[in-house]
């Protein structure tokens, strides 16, 4: 039985006037975007194709949004420290590609089998396949949870792995209902456009779809956290003993939520497949998925929405800008080399002009002290983390344009691994020296 | 003795259904040894520290790309597994020192945490170094020593690995039997304040604990190379069959994982008849039967987490409750059987 | 006094490890009574108490609370039979406000039901108005009502232990096991707090409590039953337990 305070709840966080932290994810975020689109006017995108691809971006990172607050409902709500996320993604992907696509027979060319042809074919409205994705999943998450609930949090961590690594098997073995490793494709977007603005209205309208079901799932997920019912998962959370003595079943509520976090899971499935268009169970379902939620959750803050829908968007922008740049970029990047390295000289000169000054002035007018950077490095810590990330960025910068002059195609594949490599110090930094996330969890107080 | 009963339990079934269970039995050994050398390692440090590594994997994939540099700069195997056997006791106790001494009395979540994100570390570090494309070692291809007829093993990849797995067995045997650090280990994972109570010094023997551990995986993956191909996932997808085999033989037991890596490694492979079996269109016709060979263990795992979560070589905790509708059932159950068996009851009260 | 006994333990035995905590334990409780349960230190007082109300699952023995047996429940329903039981080291929940603590202990706020959220909406808020009038109600007795919105963990000792009774009040229990009520608390508020558990005893209920302060024991029980090494090994008036040789002995024995 798990017994025992919540450690990471007794943390108290420091309080501040001016969230400093909120302020420095946020344009983290803005810089991502910013990037984004610089890759893509460097690589010579229109405007329309550029709004394309951040669609693409959003409507992505509001799926993983969506996943984060299943996670952070099992996790940051009641303590069930679920690794299993893939598995219930899956369900809920499959189900509804099941639901809405149009039948796909098996393709068998001169005796071969071409395409194992999928269970489905039905080709329901897209809410219906939602609803039966959430269903599906929210189902196999309840089954799931009666013997996994009893389990200290390794074991259960260790379980639900297995069983989403089991479903990944499953699913591309049994290849005449889910397409094999091929997958399912051909699932059909929300509506259907033609022309040639048809890649551009689709992501807007993805982006709009996804933006709605993301709203209604706050909304409804704040009305339940607030609700009695709510109250009885933050006891548990804190005392699930203390709870138990108090007369609730904390057994039946522990299995409601994690079955609803795993619904939620689901929907963020049903809405990948239509995001995509397609379904390939060897990269979309692999535990990898499972672990950058995770650190979404932490980077936001257990228990906190907010956090998990902005970690949402700062992990999985980390990893767009990471494609972005490979695929975009660095084509400018060789391109422009010498007007590039031109800018960056250009920068570091300017610099160390303008810090030059600002020194000179220190000392002219020592009563401005605010002026005088040594000083103001020394006393605050926001500054020296901006000076030293700004000159860790240049120092990237140039890395990059002497890497992409000796090692042309070197700098593609690295960034997308160290990507993944940063996900991981990330994930060390934040759990020794910052659990309780970036963003606070607003207190509750019951009046 | 356990030997006796496997054995017997093979020579069956050989009997029932001809030599080629033997076949998939030895297959089962082979990949048992890999498991259990992995397994020992592994429970060893949840035993000592308390948390599920689950760098474990890619601990054990940088342990076989370390021997493979080496290789490839002329070094012969032997010594590249031995170097790389020592560079990774020293990597665990970095580990130790930089980052898991941290999370002392966090609980189980944040080590395990923090082991996710080493393994992401160590994994892609490996694929933007190596790339994703699977390497050899160098090795020089044999022939496949027969034994029976239908029944041959491969001298690097099955003789090597089982006797290396029997050396380091009994090697950690003699360990923990015998040595006083051994001793120390045994009884600092079995009772962690009781230890230092003893005046054990715990801080040493959670160094050798990740040492071992580390150096175990590295033997391991640089086996797992041998038997396959290296690549970055290689460590990674045979993570969850080792913890299955930890688990259930009994977390912080290093016999406990051997049983759990054999039994893990056997049920895996002499599942195979069982599913091609099943494949046939008269019986279920699953396709790519074989292929689900990998969920047997897992479905073992989870059937122990259910019914025994504490292993085979595990104690039951003293205030274990299980779920109330299980203990309802199972009391149910009980009273009927209780009921059936009026006999010998040995509480008989003693009045005072 | 009624004569049949509210709650009946007989022949419980609990065991961790090789140690008996409770050894053929057999006691009985009589209805609208203060009855208090002393003995030394390791007596088996509190495992017992978790053991009734369904914390720890006895490895033998029988437990009936008003003729229903209830050993082997799960603590929920021993509950909503009626009994419930507050912690020698308070378990209050750390992060909600000391309001919440309390309107959690209610039996049946339907809005702790899930499909209640979605279906019943009305009642949801009018149980929820009702529980908290009653929460402040209690803590009114208990006088902590000027804490009701501050956060638990902001609780002295003795605040905190207050809280654990204001809890146990809320769900209109017919039997309370207290387990050291008035450890820690200040005298004064200890008079008045035993004073309000005499009204409450007036009123119907019973209480069962574990304590040490020999005061509250003998002035305010009107039944005394000594435990030692995890049986009772003596019981009656506070009076006649006072001088019992075999009491002494145990005290001083251990």
């Amino acid at each position: 039985m798990i017994t025992g305070r919540s450690k990471m709840s007794d943390r108290q966080p420091p309080t501040s006037e001016i969230p400093w932290s909120g302020i420095v994810v946020f344009s983290v975020i803005g810089g991502i975007v910013l990037i984004g689109i610089l890759s893509a006017a460097i690589a010579g995108a229109t405007p329309k194709g550029i709004l394309t691809n951040l669609g693409f971006y959003v409507s992505i990172a509001i799926v993983f949004a969506i996943l984060a607050l299943g996670f952070n409902l099992q996790w940051g709500y009641t303590g069930l420290f679920n690794a299993g996320i893939a598995g219930f993604y899956l369900i809920g992907a499959y189900v509804a590609a099941f639901a809405i696509t149009p039948p796909a027979p098996p393709i068998i060319v001169g005796g071969v089998v071409v395409f194992p042809g999928h269970l489905g074919g039905f080709s329901l409205p897209l809410p219906v396949g939602m609803v039966l994705a959430m269903l599906a999943a929210g189902a196999t998450a309840a089954v799931v949870a009666v013997p996994a609930l009893r389990l200290r949090a390794d074991y259960l961590a260790i379980a639900t792995l297995a069983f989403a690594v089991i479903l990944q098997i499953a699913t591309t073995n049994l290849q005449s209902i889910t397409g094999g490793s091929i997958g399912i494709t051909g699932i059909p977007p929300p509506i259907q456009y033609e022309g040639t603005d048809a890649q551009f209205l689709n992501a807007m309208t993805l982006v709009g779809v996804g933006a709605l079901i993301l709203l209604a799932s706050i909304l409804v997920l704040q009305f339940m956290a607030e609700s009695p019912w709510g109250r009885v998962l933050r006891a548990i959370r804190e005392d699930e003993e203390a709870t138990m003595a108090l007369g609730k079943n904390t057994f039946n509520y522990k299995l409601q939520a994690f079955a609803i976090g795993g619904a939620l899971m689901g929907l963020a499935g049903a809405l990948y497949g239509v995001t995509l268009g397609y379904l390939s169970p060897a990269s979309s379902f692999a535990p990898s998925v499972t672990f950058s939620v995770w650190v979404m959750v932490i980077v936001g803050g257990s228990g906190n929405h907010r956090g998990a829908i902005v970690g949402a968007f700062l992990i999985y922008g980390m990893e767009w800008i990471s494609v972005q740049v490979r695929d975009q970029a660095v084509v400018g990047l060789a391109a422009n080399y010498v007007l590039m390295r031109g800018v960056f000289l250009g920068l570091g000169v300017d610099a160390l002009v303008a810090l030059g000054l600002i020194f000179v002035l220190g000392r002219l007018r020592p009563g401005l002290a605010w002026a005088h950077p040594l000083a103001l490095y020394r006393r605050s810590a926001v500054v020296r983390g901006v000076m030293l990330t700004a000159f860790a960025v240049y120092g990237v910068g140039w890395a990059f344009i002497l890497v992409e002059q000796f090692a042309p195609s070197a700098v593609g594949d690295t960034i997308f691994y160290t990507r993944l490599m940063l996900i991981g110090v990330l994930l060390i930094l934040l759990i020794v020296y910052r659990p309780e996330g970036i963003l606070r969890e607003r207190k509750r107080v019951l009046r | 003795m356990v030997a006796v009963i496997v054995i017997a339990v093979l020579a069956g079934l050989a009997f029932v259904f001809g030599t080629i269970i033997l076949k998939y039995a030895l297959g089962g050994m082979v990949i048992s040894s890999i498991v259990i050398v992995a397994a020992i390692g592994l429970t060893i440090l949840y035993g000592i520290r308390g948390f599920a590594n689950f760098a474990y994997g890619d601990t054990m994939t940088l342990g076989a790309y370390i021997a493979l540099v080496l290789t490839l700069n002329g070094v012969s195997l032997i010594w590249g597994a031995i170097a790389s056997f020592l560079a990774l006791a020293a990597f665990g106790i970095v580990l130790e020192l930089a980052i898991f001494s941290r999370l002392e009395g966090r609980g189980p979540v944040a080590p395990l945490v923090a082991s996710v994100g080493i393994g992401l570390i160590i994994q892609n570090g490996i694929r933007s170094v190596a790339g994703t494309q699977k390497w050899l070692y160098p090795v020089p291809a044999v022939q496949d020593i027969p034994i029976a007829p239908g029944l041959g093993i491969h001298p690097v990849r099955g003789i090597l690995t089982l006797g290396v797995g029997l050396l380091l067995v009994v090697s950690s045997h003699i360990l923990l039997k015998y040595t006083n650090l051994g001793k120390a280990m045994r009884a600092t994972a079995d009772n962690l304040e009781l230890a230092k109570a003893t005046g054990i010094d715990t801080k040493r023997v959670t160094f050798a604990a990740w040492a071992l551990s580390s150096s175990f995986a590295s033997t391991a993956g640089v086996l797992l190379g041998l038997g396959s191909a290296l690549s970055p996932t290689m460590g990674f997808e045979i993570l969850l069959l080792v913890f299955a085999a930890v688990i259930v033989g009994g977390i912080g037991s290093p016999y406990g994982a051997m049983l759990g890596g054999l039994l893990v490694g056997l049920s895996q492979e002499m599942s195979v008849p069982l599913l091609v079996w099943l494949e046939r269109p008269d019986v279920i016709g699953l396709q790519f039967g074989s292929a689900y060979k990998v969920a047997v263990p897992f479905v073992i795992l989870i059937l122990v987490l259910i019914f025994r979560p504490w292993g085979i070589a595990g104690r039951r905790p003293a205030f274990a409750r299980r779920a109330f509708f299980i203990e309802r059932i199972t009391r149910s159950l009980g009273e009927q059987v209780a009921a059936r068996s009026k006999g010998a009851t040995s509480k008989e009260a003693i009045k005072p | 006094m009624d004569a049949r006994p509210l709650l009946t333990v007989s022949e419980v035995e609990k065991a961790f490890g090789g140690i008996h905590a409770v050894d053929r334990c057999s006691l009985a409780v009589l209805p609208k009574t203060i009855t208090g349960l002393i003995g030394p230190n390791g007596a088996g007082k509190s495992t017992l108490f978790n053991i009734i109300a369904g914390l720890y699952r006895p490895d033998g023995g029988e437990i009936r609370f008003n003729g229903t047996r209830i050993d082997g429940l799960p603590p929920y329903e021993i509950v909503d039979l009626g009994l419930t039981k507050t912690w020698q080291i308070p378990h209050e929940l750390r992060n909600l406000t000391v309001l919440e603590n309390v309107v959690l202990a209610a039996k049946h706020n339907s809005g702790e039901h899930l499909l209640n959220l979605f279906a019943r909406p009305r009642q949801v808020k009018e149980d929820e108005k009702q529980w908290r009038a009653r929460a402040r109600e209690i803590l009114k007795l208990t006088q902590l009502d000027g804490l009701a919105n501050e956060h638990a963990r902001a609780l002295s000792g003795g605040q905190k232990k207050l809280l654990e009774l204001s809890r146990a009040l809320m769900s209109d229990p017919t039997l309370v096991l207290l387990d050291e009520p008035v450890a820690g608390v200040n005298p004064a508020l200890a008079g008045s707090l035993m004073d309000l558990i005499e009204n409450l005893r007036r009123g119907g209920r019973t209480f069962f409590l574990i304590e040490h302060d020999m005061n509250v024991v003998m002035n305010r029980c009107d039944w005394v039953i000594v435990m030692h090494q995890g049986r009772r090994i003596a019981e009656g008036p506070p009076e006649s337990v006072r001088a019992n040789a075999t009491v002494i002995e145990s005290y001083l024995g251990g």
